[in-house]
């Protein structure tokens, strides 16, 4: 509660105040003297120079003044940088992959890691990496891949000294060419798109190339995973997300196929799930309707199909004539092969019937940050970018970082850069930062994490979308 | 002036003199000056810097001024800008976290028994005249304690008419919620 002053009583005590507090000040204030002293002072000239010395020193400080503006916007204008910070050191990345076939899968690749070094020359540092045409390479020979001309490739690849990594090859075969050469000369090589375990890992008695088997130098690395860890996730995927306890699974007859086959069988039986046949494309259509009669007798849960979209596209079309369309029918990666306006691609080929199909990539398609990539890749290109697309895009982000973790010393030699860009990027303990989060690489080369991504059509879209991701870290190599 | 502190300068040399008019000039207008700028500046430090400084300002200005008659406003102009100038620099983030002496010691009231006035009401007006913007301080002491009219104030500050009235209204009415509310 507080009690009303009146006006003059108000006015009285304010100007009471007034005054006590002015009179304090004047009582602790210097005498005016002691003021006058340091005004004084304070008049007197600093300097005592001559009127026609004062004037050329102006002049000259003039001059100087507009000489460093001068030397400052010379400096801007020609580099584009001040005059104090050290140029960047230009370093290439490489890209190896089959551009310029009748598959545009090649390009889009490219267009991923061409993004990802334009995203990284957007922050100065000491590197400015370049990857010009003549370290853009293609391994097509007369419409397909060929491994001598990927081999050659990786040759003058590794004799450019300022290359510093190399990003590719698309296909396995071609990987098996260029790894000792790549290896050879301690370059860093990562894949977007080599699925084969057998590049790094000893399978079924095979020969491992990559991998870090000590003295050897790894240099060898992969963003996607591998067909067994693609085999592996489809048979999870299957048994625990869908829930299916029953398979038939059949394999086109080729060795990529049947191996898949293999694979998926021997994971679905260990996750406790039945294989009620393990059987092979016949060749007439009168054995395959045979073959799907006695499929349909065991009463399978789902089919898995090891092979490409040319096989599956018959057998799924057979297969829902038999009476087993409405089971989940699950593949590899080859089945998604383009949306229905695709000429020949599966989808177009076997139309309503593929309602529940399956496609099984071999990696990541998702992360915090592809939505942003794939955004950027459309205002860059003007399509939607592939999953190999955003793994080049990854395999870009690898290399770039090891380079920034090692650039402590840019002036050392291209050699030695190359060799610590090698060490850093093939380095097991190393997390990078990517568009799907971190990853990092076992002493194989191989990714981790294992994860693989299903597809499904989507009758609206008329095209595969993304439908779900599973962790399928058991592979087959040792 | 040091980014921080008070004025320093260097004292006179040896044998030198200080200019008569200059300490006549000083001494006819620095103790009228000094305690206007007491009202306006938090502490005595401030109030003989703003003083000083506009004394020196003055001083090799005044061949400007046309009107002598017009001396003492023009002086107080300076000095209560000057104050202004100070206390808001005093107000920065840096003199914040060095913070210099910041009030101005009462240390009697002649009024005490006439109005009725206790050191607790003294206390609760310092604490809220303190308070106050420098604006508003400074129309405060121009208009209550230095008897300029409300036009002249307003030309002193530097303000329109209206903002200068504004200004007194709301000290007004702060210092007197600050008094009555200790009071009671």
């Amino acid at each position: 509660m507080s009690r009303q002053l009146s006006d003059e009583l108000f006015d009285a005590r304010l100007i009471a105040y007034l005054d006590d507090r002015a009179e304090a000040g004047a009582a602790r204030a210097r005498t005016p003297e002691q003021v006058a002293a340091h005004i004084a002072a304070r008049l007197r000239p600093r300097y005592r120079v001559s009127p026609e010395a004062s004037r050329v020193l102006r002049l000259a400080w003039l001059v100087t003044l507009v000489a460093l503006m001068l030397a400052l916007l010379t400096s801007l204008l020609a580099g584009g940088r001040l005059p104090w910070v050290p140029p960047p050191r230009i370093v290439r990345i490489a890209i190896e992959l089959p551009l310029g076939g009748g598959d545009p899968g090649g390009e889009a690749i490219a267009n991923g890691i061409l993004l990802a070094v334009s995203d990284a020359n957007r922050h100065s540092g000491p590197f400015q990496i370049e990857v010009p045409p003549a370290v853009i390479l293609s391994d097509i020979i007369g419409g397909q891949s060929s491994g001598s001309q990927g081999a050659a490739n990786m040759r003058q690849i590794v004799a450019d000294p300022d290359v510093i990594a190399v990003i590719g090859p698309f296909g396995s075969s071609i990987a098996r060419e260029q790894i000792p050469i790549s290896g050879a000369a301690g370059l860093l090589q990562c894949s977007p798109a080599n699925t084969d375990p057998q590049l790094t890992q000893v399978v079924d008695g095979g020969i491992q190339l990559g991998g870090s088997p000590t003295p050897r130098r790894a240099n060898y690395i992969r963003t996607v995973t591998t067909d067994d860890v693609a085999a592996a996730g489809a048979a999870r995927y299957l048994f625990e997300r869908l829930g299916k306890t029953s398979v038939y699974v059949i394999d086109d007859n080729q060795s990529y196929g049947t191996v898949m086959a293999d694979w998926f069988a021997t994971e679905f039986a260990r996750l406790g799930g039945s294989v009620l046949a393990r059987a092979s494309l016949p060749a007439s259509a009168t054995a395959l309707s045979a073959m799907l009669a006695s499929a349909r007798a065991t009463n399978p849960e789902a089919i898995y199909f090891g092979g490409t979209g040319r096989g599956a596209a018959p057998l799924l079309k057979a297969a829902s004539q038999a009476g087993l369309g409405g089971i989940p029918f699950i593949g590899t990666d080859a089945l998604n092969d383009g949306s229905t306006a695709t000429r020949g691609s599966f989808l177009g080929r076997v139309g309503a019937d593929a309602r529940n199909a399956y496609s099984v990539f071999p990696g990541l398609a998702n992360g915090p940050e592809t939505a942003a990539f794939a955004a950027r890749y459309r205002a860059t290109y003007g399509g939607d970018p592939t999953p190999f697309a955003a793994l080049g895009y990854a395999c870009a982000q690898v290399v770039v970082a090891a380079l920034q973790q090692v650039a402590g010393d840019p002036a050392a030699s291209t050699s030695s850069l190359r060799e610590a860009v090698r060490a850093r990027g093939a380095n097991m303990s190393t997390t990078f930062q990517t568009i799907f989060g971190p990853i990092s690489f076992d002493a194989r080369g191989d990714v981790t994490p294992k994860r693989v991504t299903i597809f499904t059509p989507d009758a609206q879209a008329n095209d595969w979308v993304y439908a779900d991701e599973i962790d399928a870290a058991v592979g087959f190599g040792k | 002036m040091s980014w921080l502190g008070r004025t320093r300068t260097a004292p006179l040399a040896a044998g030198e003199s200080l200019d008569r008019d200059l300490v006549d000039f000083v001494s006819q207008h620095q103790p009228r000056l000094v305690r206007l700028a007491a009202l306006v500046c938090h502490n005595v430090a401030d109030a003989e810097d703003a003083v000083q400084a506009g004394l020196e300002q003055a001083w090799r200005r005044r061949q400007t001024l046309r009107d002598p008659k017009k001396l003492s406003a023009w002086l107080d102009r300076i000095i209560v800008r000057e104050a202004i100038r100070l206390d808001r620099r005093d107000s920065s983030f840096v003199s914040r976290l060095f913070p210099g002496p910041r009030e101005i010691i009462v240390r009697s009231s002649n009024l005490t028994d006439e109005v009725g006035s206790s050191v607790t009401g003294r206390d609760a007006l310092r604490v809220a005249f303190d308070a106050l913007p420098a604006a508003q301080r400074a129309v405060v002491a121009l208009h209550l304690y230095a008897g300029y009219s409300m036009p002249e104030t307003a030309e002193i500050v530097g303000a329109s008419l209206e903002t200068a009235r504004s200004r007194l209204r709301l000290a007004r009415k702060r210092l007197r919620t600050q008094l009555e509310e200790d009071v009671a």
